[in-house]
């Protein structure tokens, strides 16, 4: 009996002491022998081959060479892999847009002081054909060419008709239904004829005789269906909601590879065929706008991207990593992050289950990626859910060029980096000076959040500057009690409401009612409502409260025309220019460790060759000599993070308080109560 | 035929009786007792991520927070001020209707109501009956109303299944109403009634989730923070540590009730 119970007894500690042991996994060996390679601080942003081209208006692929249209240019050009240009074909007309070659034959849709055609040349003979197309087609969104016949995505008033069957914006995958049309031209009859597929987005020619295309239908989403152009028959759709909404794809036939580019995001994707999930990142910043701009050709992906009217051949083998998945976790949904070649895939989760997975020690996920608005930001840090980064290529040459409260915040008190910051967000008032000045406002001068809130009534009195400030009394006072939180009270390490900082800070909020205040309001005169009209637009701008997400990704004239301030003090004390902080923090269990480790180091080289950031210490940001350029520097200089109190626990008795349901002093009395529970329990 | 063990002999009644619990307690053992030992051994743990034993200074760090003596004062003042009312009101009512009103089997089913209902609908009805009381009495209230019929009915089977005969000859030497109740029903059903208390005070630990939905934030008034409180607050803040000691001083607290309640039956029934 005594032996049974000395085996249970050691199968009992077993059991309890299973998981427990505190040797280095092997994964962690593994990276640690890998720390030991050279980290490439890569200046140079982006991964392909760029051609060096201005003001590209399509291209196409015609062996190792290219040939690309430019605005208002006749002329097609020929570069070879190089990016030497090597000869030029003069098609007439003045602009030729989604280039094919069939043969010898190079297709083009050619804009004529007329109308729109069809152009083929013949590079061999030379010899030149136009085809006209039906003057109520106004654009040609995606052409593929084969033997028989020329496909197209158009996209006009011709494909307007009322039809049954082809929907509108469907809500659950954002896919919106904008006029296109897919049709077929014979090349011995050009014949105009419809294709029966509904709802078509876009296509590709994947080998000389098919073509791929892309649609959407209401029930099951978005799907790819070939065409055999030869048997004239369609294939078996495949439904694959990984992409979403698209301009335009390439497809790779021998691997079922899909490449497209995510509008939104402006990155570069790959995907395959049958996966609804994985898809890796080939390139950041990148857009495309037609359908013919993305190609796929031995290996290589060329892209015209519509942000620099350039060509980049991207070779896939190179960026591409053979990964496991790398799962994020994250409690917001936020845009994606930049994948660098890696497959990722991102799960949004409520606090408390992402509380649960990190205290029940989860291996399922490798990353999580948090904003400090959230209340468990903090806790991985003081709780020690991290896997330290110090060791980790890249991460320290990545701080380093950071601004220091950046690092400072990467870093817990035993000096081990904990998190990744790849973002800070720091609310500022964006102004137009003269605009202001003329309306006796001097922005630069504003002391308090009485004054702003007092020059946003000044603006309201005048109907016609209303439409020409926005200034949101939510993120106002959300913001003003989170710069009191943090620098009154973390600051300090003393919870004290009892202020006179705050107390006006209440009672300001009280009279200036966000929501109900009318000139406190979020609206405000967008350009494309005035056609694109920059002059007028600048000439009546005045301020507007915004983050720089908002517009980054705006063209010189924003730059050059506004200035930006950080939001004023709330006290007489100064204190930083709080903003939040996006991390990455690794999963200290996680199983796919080995990986995870070399994304972070990827991700710091790609945040080191990013030139739109204001995260460095170096102006790296856009239009760095301009006025509005040098101000965000300045602000985010003088920066700093701040982790949230969690705001459940003042919003409750603050409405009370508007509501005149609790006075000044017994929310002053309550806040002191559960904020010293909340930081001190 | 009847199965015989290999050796010809019969299994007792006992033998059966522990045969029958063996998947219970090994579904104990691995669900709960097992998780339990390894609850202890992080609550020995710098933290589950830094495996570095610092044996009992979380206990000691939760032990002198004065907020976890808050909660602990919270927790054990409900138990002291409402599991002694919930079980005097269930023993005189459950006494009423077996001896005194006989309605056994309409009435019960009454009173198992408060706890199928669903609690988001009770607590918006204590809302507006309670809106402006700044005291736990409300608190206290729902956790009587909900946990009395369930007492009831434990105890009304109870006190259904003495023998009647008993009475019978009690009444026959003159004994009063009272005394009977005394001397007979109490120390006969005093293994029930300790069950009720214990029931009782593991159902005040489970009123966080009324009390949650009655004050809408995770940081009460001080009167209504309890043990519940204090480790829901520590789950969202990754704190496994204090929610580790919090359970263990939870559990002694727990088993202290327990054997002090034994002691106390014991001492009665001799």
């Amino acid at each position: 009996m005594k032996k049974v119970r000395t085996v249970v007894g050691i199968l009992f500690l077993m059991l309890l002491f299973a998981g427990c042991s505190e040797e280095p996994k092997e994964t962690d060996k593994e990276f640690e022998e890998k720390t030991e390679r050279e980290f490439e601080d890569d200046e140079s942003a982006g991964n392909g081959f760029h051609y060096n081209l201005k003001e590209a208006a399509a291209y196409t692929i015609d062996g190792e060479d290219i040939l690309v249209s430019y605005d208002g240019n006749p002329v097609v050009e020929r570069y070879n892999e190089n990016g030497e240009k090597t000869g030029e074909m003069d098609l007439g007309g003045e602009l030729h847009t989604n280039l094919m070659v069939n043969g010898d034959c190079l297709f083009a849709v050619t804009f004529t002081g007329k109308g729109m055609q069809i152009t083929e040349y013949n590079m061999k003979t030379e010899e030149l054909i136009a085809h006209p197309l039906p003057s109520d087609m106004t654009s040609i969104l995606s052409m593929a060419v084969t033997e028989q016949d020329i496909y197209l995505i158009t996209w006009s008033d011709y494909v307007h008709s009322d039809e049954e069957g082809i929907s509108g914006y469907d809500e659950s995958d954002d896919y919106l239904y904008m006029g296109e049309r897919a049709i077929v031209i014979p090349q011995d009859t050009y014949e105009i004829k419809d294709m029966p597929i509904q709802n078509v987005i876009a296509l590709y020619q994947s080998t000389d005789s098919e073509v791929v295309y892309y649609a959407h239908d209401e029930t099951d989403g978005f799907y790819f269906v070939t065409y055999d152009s030869e048997k004239k028959e369609f294939g078996e759709k495949v439904y694959n909601n990984a992409f979403g909404y698209t301009f335009g794809f390439a497809f790779d036939a021998e691997e079922d590879r899909v490449i497209t580019a995510n509008f939104s995001e402006q990155k570069l994707l790959l995907g395959h065929l049958n996966d609804n999930n994985a898809v890796a990142d080939l390139e950041d910043q990148i857009v495309v706008m037609t359908g013919n701009d993305i190609k796929y050709r031995n290996g290589y992906c060329y892209v015209l991207d519509d942000l620099t009217r350039d060509v980049i051949r991207i070779e896939l083998e190179s960026v591409l990593v053979d990964n496991s998945e790398i799962v994020f976790y994250q409690m917001t949904d936020f845009d994606e992050t930049y994948g660098c070649g890696y497959t990722i895939r991102a799960e949004t989760l409520e606090e408390d289950e992402f509380a649960l997975s990190v205290m029940a020690q989860n291996s399922q996920y490798d990353l999580c990626k948090v904003s400090t608005d959230v209340q468990v930001a903090s806790e991985i840090r003081e709780k020690g859910a991290f896997y330290a980064l110090s060791d980790v290529p890249g991460v320290e040459e990545y701080l380093e060029a950071c601004h220091p409260y950046i690092r400072e915040a990467a870093t817990d008190e035993s000096g081990e980096v904990w998190m990744l910051p790849i973002d800070v967000q720091i609310p500022v008032l964006l102004y137009q000076e003269e605009n202001c000045k003329e309306y006796g406002i001097d922005v630069e001068k504003l002391e308090g959040f009485k004054e702003l809130v007092e020059v946003a009534d000044r603006l309201y009195e005048k109907t016609e500057l209303r439409d020409w400030y926005s200034l949101n009394g939510y993120q106002m006072r959300s913001n003003a009690i989170d710069k009191y939180n943090e620098g009154y009270i973390r600051r300090s390490g003393e919870v004290e409401y009892d202020m006179p900082v705050f107390r006006e800070l209440c009672e300001l909020f009280k009279e200036y009612r966000p929501g109900e205040r009318e000139s406190l309001h979020t609206w405000m005169t967008q350009i494309t409502a005035l056609g694109g009209d920059e002059d007028e637009y600048y000439g009546k701008y005045l301020l507007n409260l915004a983050y720089f997400w908002e517009f980054a990704g705006s063209d010189e004239r924003i730059y050059t025309e506004l200035r930006a301030r950080a939001l004023p003090e709330v006290g007489d004390e100064q204190t930083p220019n709080y903003g939040t902080c996006t991390y990455l923090s690794v999963n200290p269990n996680s199983e796919n460790l080995e990986n995870t480790l070399d994304y972070i180091s990827a991700y710091c080289s790609y945040m080191m060759g990013r030139k739109d950031t204001y995260l460095f210490q170096e102006e790296r940001m856009p239009y760095p000599d301009t006025p509005l350029s040098k101000d965000l520097h300045e602000i985010y200089k003088n920066g700093g993070i701040s982790f949230w109190i969690p705001e459940n626990i003042f919003w409750d008795d603050y409405l009370s308080y508007q509501e005149n349901e609790l006075s000044l002093d017994e929310l002053v009395e309550e806040l002191n109560r559960k904020v010293s529970m909340y930081l001190n329990e | 035929m009847k199965k015989r063990r290999p050796n010809g002999k019969k299994l007792s009644w006992n033998q059966k009786c522990k045969l029958c619990m063996v998947p219970f307690l090994i579904g104990t053992m691995l669900f709960t007792l097992l998780p339990f030992v390894r609850v202890i051994y992080y609550s020995f743990l710098k933290s589950q991520f830094r495996k570095e034993f610092v044996w009992l200074d979380n206990y000691k760090r939760t032990w002198e927070n004065e907020y976890f003596q808050l909660a602990l004062r919270n927790s054990v003042f409900l138990i002291i001020k409402c599991v002694p009312i919930l079980i005097g009101l269930a023993i005189v009512i459950s006494l009423l209707l077996v001896f005194v009103l006989n309605k056994n089997e309409i009435i019960r089913s009454a009173f198992v109501l408060p706890m199928v209902i669903p609690t988001a609908s009770i607590v918006i009805v204590w809302k507006l009956f309670f809106a402006h009381w700044g005291n736990g009495l409300p608190l206290y209230l729902l956790f009587i109303w909900k946990n009395l019929g369930i007492c009831v009915v434990l105890l009304m089977a109870e006190f259904s299944s003495i023998k009647k005969e008993l009475y019978e000859a009690a009444v026959l030497e003159g004994a009063s109403w009272w005394k009977i109740d005394i001397g007979i029903t109490l120390p006969i059903a005093a293994p029930t009634i300790l069950f009720t208390v214990l029931l009782s005070i593991m159902n005040s630990y489970k009123v966080f989730k009324e009390s949650y939905l009655y004050y809408g934030t995770n940081y009460p008034p001080d009167y209504a923070y309890t043990l519940q409180y204090y480790m829901n607050n520590h789950f969202l803040k990754l704190n496994y540590q204090n929610l580790a000691t919090s359970a263990v001083y939870t559990t002694i607290l727990s088993v202290v009730l327990i054997v002090i309640g034994l002691r106390i039956v014991g001492r009665y029934r001799e």
